[in-house]
């Protein structure tokens, strides 16, 4: 089966800067894929590659079988969705919505019809003949929206289409985006730089940084298996430790992390003894204890309270450890009671909730 | 804090009487029966705006005149407007201001610069001072205040929208026609009218480019050397309403920019 | 070789797509225009200038005689000299008013400050010859303003140095300039926030102290863009001198619009002088905003 969207090898200089540099990625059909990265990355030239507003300095697009490396805009089968929407402000809502219609030729019914159904999926029935201008922010995005799914393109392009709606509306927008694009069966490849968007819409979430796709995977791959450093500190919140490789044995891995303390988590390949690794694990899988631990917990680090934050459902626990090092934990409100600052306790947690990689950390 | 405001508010006063002093003088005197012109004013008449409108020169300035006016309001419109569109475009702020300033530069020069150095280029290629001579110096007077009043609307548009066009399947072409061209032709126009009216007022670069042909301006230099006429205050209050006209017009289509 | 540019996909679509390529090929008939309608007389006019006239024609030399004139006369250096010092006269007056004015549009009338500016803007398009003239009706000896000093019974006899003056000159070149300088001035006072001054006296600055210190740097690009258009505008001009100067207040403008259009007019002489002034001009100007950057200091 060949893939909805194949970026084959493609790099982008701009001057002697490399803004892309070999990205190689293959949306299948009917997927939602999320470019995640900081501002920078390289996400929105990428996105704009796809589209054809930008040239690649080296590679190639083939979408569904055909190189549209060398195509116009105009003559390629995507779709964009607008940051802020760019909706034609001399038009009125059914004409944004027509227009590419109306450029391909369709007879005047037909393009009423496609329209109404096209507002009704956007559920802005009725409000075709609003002039553009009056829009607010949620609507002006959901014309966008529909103005780019009207001509049915192959793959849609979507580059931070909700970053400028407030929090409530996002998250509302994000639910009703990811359930159009069930509904069509669609390919959508969406640009964000909010983790969470990433990772409540995604079917694979594509990270980015300094120009390169640092890991492809799965939401939930790519949150309790962080390729990287970076991807581990970029998604969500984690905790690291420095050490020594101990042991290393079937992706089981030991680190000496100071003071005769020890740390277990999983790595994906065997480390050598006696390299240094860094451990990740994210606060939520962090128990606290004043009792002895578990036996099968992989660590026992001690720690003194320094901080308790209360945030309702849950309460943040930020602890020192004699190497001063400050780990956070994500505790239910229950198990933080009897908690308080100064107290000294016992940290762990299961050893494949957390991920080891090998290199001290310096950078990535 | 109130005698400041006072103050203030007279020195604005004083100034706007300063500006418009001249121009109420003239159209004053264009209305009076003597000659003379002095206080008090014995009367009101037409009398010069007949003796002015008989002036056997006047038709063919007038015409010339229009025909000046036309040319440089469409021909500064089009380049002034693609060269404000080039600016906005940049993406780097310093050199988006060379580019600008580098447009806006003729309207420093001196016109007698402008005019004579024009006269010298014709000359050199062999060109006779003409209507078509003087074109080309009010399309170069009236580009800058074209650049500058373009740059001013296009400083918010949105280019995404273009992108957009295209991306929903318009080649270049008709992406300006469905989208930048309504977008913009409230400006253009707006622009164009005002390099009309520059065109229209226009003494010095005619004087030395247009050889033999009249203009209005050229016409009302004319009686202005050869003394008193109260006819020149009647044709330059005509001149006055027409270019009061275009800039009242020309602000209204510019501020009904699109964006 | 170009056309195998062309043929190259990037610079193919790089056109199509627009950035800064698309933004020189939009500039580029302005920039054409300009070339050969402004840059390449200029150039003309320079090299005219070391030609020589011999009977009634042009001759294409290369000689200094031209210049050498020019610095030998006693009549263009006092021209010249007046030139320049009408032209900063005008510009001492007009670059403060339009200063003032512009503070006082920004923040004292800000609600009126679009109709102030747009009268302003209406009175600069609103007949240049016409403007020149109607001071000569006013300043004249039998004119408005001295009709107007004798009926309220302050002089007896019409004031003479009214018109035919520099003091004529001066007053009519402030009218016709102040709405040149207003527009850059009052446009870069804009950038300026009330909260900058108010944090400024919040500091303990206040007077003159204020506006050296943060009005006058912060529109200091403003301000040369003002004094830049009255300097050159003023000393460029001829018609004023010729309408309301009379011939003890004739500027170098005069003499050089008579060598291109006038009875034994001389173009190379003429090229020449032009050169001289500019190149004068341009020195008093750049020492004018070295001072002007000594004055406002941050």
């Amino acid at each position: 089966m060949t893939a909805a969207v194949d970026i084959v090898d493609v790099s982008k200089t701009f001057g002697n800067v490399a803004a892309l540099d070999q990205i190689n990625l293959q949306v299948q059909d009917n997927e939602f894929v999320s470019l995640l990265g900081a501002s920078g990355c390289g996400k929105s030239t990428l996105l704009r590659i796809v589209a054809g507003f930008e040239s690649s300095s080296h590679g190639k697009v083939i979408i569904h079988g055909d190189d549209v490396t060398s195509l116009p805009p105009h003559l390629r089968p995507t779709n964009l969705v607008f940051q802020r929407g760019a909706l034609f402000p001399h038009m009125n809502v059914f004409d944004n919505i027509g227009y590419s219609l109306k450029l391909r030729r369709w007879p005047g019914p037909r393009i009423a019809e496609r329209v109404a159904e096209m507002l009704a999926l956007v559920r802005m029935e009725g409000l075709g003949q609003r002039n553009a201008a009056e829009l607010s922010g949620g609507q002006m995005q959901r014309v966008a929206l529909a103005r780019a799914l009207a001509a049915e393109p192959k793959v849609l392009l979507l580059d931070e289409p909700l970053s400028a709606l407030d929090l409530k509306l996002r998250q509302q927008m994000q639910l009703e985006l990811r359930a159009i694009q069930r509904g069509l069966g669609a390919t959508f490849i969406f640009v964000t730089h909010d983790q969470t968007e990433a990772l409540a819409m995604s079917d694979r979430i594509a990270i980015m940084n300094q120009g390169r796709i640092v890991q492809f995977g799965t939401p939930r791959e790519i949150y309790t298996r962080p390729s990287s450093m970076y991807v581990s500190d970029f998604i969500g919140q984690t905790n690291f430790l420095r050490g020594i490789v101990l042991s290393s044995v079937n992706g089981v891995t030991t680190l000496d992390v100071g003071n005769g303390k020890r740390a277990t988590g999983e790595s994906a390949s065997d480390l050598a003894t006696g390299v240094a690794g860094i451990l990740s694990v994210r606060p939520e899988s962090i128990r606290i204890g004043l009792a002895e631990p578990r036996a099968d917990d992989s660590a026992l680090i001690s720690g003194r309270v320094v901080e308790i934050i209360y945030l309702g459902s849950i309460v943040r626990v930020g602890s020192v450890t004699p190497a001063n090092t400050t780990i956070w934990a994500e505790l239910r409100d229950a198990d933080a009671r009897g908690l308080t600052i100064g107290m000294e306790v016992k940290l762990s947690w299961p050893p494949e909730a957390a991920t080891i990689w090998a290199g001290d950390g310096a950078r990535d | 804090m109130r005698a400041n405001h006072l103050m203030a508010r007279g020195f604005v006063l004083l100034v706007l009487l300063y500006l418009y002093a001249p121009i109420l003088v003239i159209v004053l005197f264009s209305f009076t029966t003597s000659p003379r012109l002095g206080l008090p004013i014995e009367g009101l008449s037409l009398r010069w705006y007949t003796s002015a409108l008989s002036n056997p020169l006047i038709v063919g300035a007038l015409w010339n005149s229009m025909i000046l006016a036309a040319v440089s309001a469409l021909v500064a419109s089009v380049l002034g407007t693609a060269f404000a569109f080039g600016v906005a475009r940049l993406k780097s702020p310093r050199n988006r201001q060379l580019l600008l300033g580098a447009g806006l530069l003729p309207a420093v020069v001196p016109l007698l610069v402008i005019g004579i150095s024009l006269a010298v280029i014709f000359q050199a290629i062999g060109f006779r001072q003409g209507l078509l001579n003087a074109a080309v110096g009010h399309v170069l007077v009236c580009l800058p205040f074209v650049i500058l009043t373009m740059n001013a609307q296009l400083e918010n548009f949105d280019f995404a929208i273009i992108e957009a066009a295209r991306d929903l399947g318009a080649t270049p072409f008709r992406a300006f026609l469905d989208v930048t061209l309504p977008l913009i032709r409230q400006s253009v126009i707006g622009a164009a009218l005002l390099a009309s009216a520059l065109s229209l007022d226009e003494f010095v670069v005619t004087w030395f480019t247009a050889g033999n042909q009249q203009t209005v301006p050229v016409l009302v230099w004319g009686l202005m050397r050869r003394g008193i006429d109260p006819a020149i205050n009647a044709i330059a209050t005509m001149l006055l309403a027409v270019l009061v006209c275009l800039v009242f017009a020309s602000n209204r289509f510019g501020r009904r920019v699109a964006q | 070789m170009i056309a195998k540019l062309v043929k190259h996909k990037s610079f193919r679509i790089g056109l199509i797509q627009g950035g800064s390529a698309a933004a020189l090929r939009m500039t580029s008939p302005a920039a054409a225009f300009y070339a050969v309608s402004f840059a390449l007389p200029m150039v003309c006019l320079f090299i005219l200038s070391f030609w020589r006239v011999e009977g009634f024609a042009m001759i294409p030399d290369f000689t200094l005689s031209n210049y050498a004139k020019v610095a030998t006369s006693d009549l263009y250096r006092r021209l010249i000299l007046r030139t320049i010092v009408l032209g900063l006269i005008t510009a001492c007056i007009v670059v403060p008013s339009a200063f003032i004015l512009a503070y006082m549009m920004r923040f004292v009338f800000e609600r009126r400050a679009r109709l102030i500016l747009q009268l302003i803007l209406l009175s600069l398009f609103s007949g240049y010859l016409v403007r020149i003239y109607a001071w000569r009706t006013i300043l004249g000896k039998q004119g408005l303003l001295n009709a107007m000093l004798q009926w309220l019974g302050l002089t007896e006899q019409p004031l003479a140095f009214l018109i035919y003056s520099h003091f004529a000159v001066v007053v009519t070149l402030t009218g016709l300039l102040l709405p040149l300088a207003v527009l850059p001035i009052y446009s870069a006072m804009c950038n300026v926030s009330r909260d900058h001054v108010e944090a400024a006296r919040d500091l303990g600055s206040s007077g003159c102290h204020l506006i050296r210190t943060i009005l006058l740097p912060m529109v200091l690009p403003g301000v040369r863009a003002g004094f830049a258009f009255t300097f050159f505008l003023a000393a460029g001009d001829f018609v004023t001198p010729a309408l309301v100067g009379g011939a003890q207040s004739l500027m170098i403008g005069n003499v050089i619009a008579d060598q291109f259009r006038g009875v034994g007019s001389n173009w190379p002489l003429g090229a020449a002088l032009a050169f001289v002034t500019i190149v004068a001009v341009l020195a008093i100007y750049f020492s004018g905003v070295a001072l002007l950057r000594r004055v406002a200091v941050w």
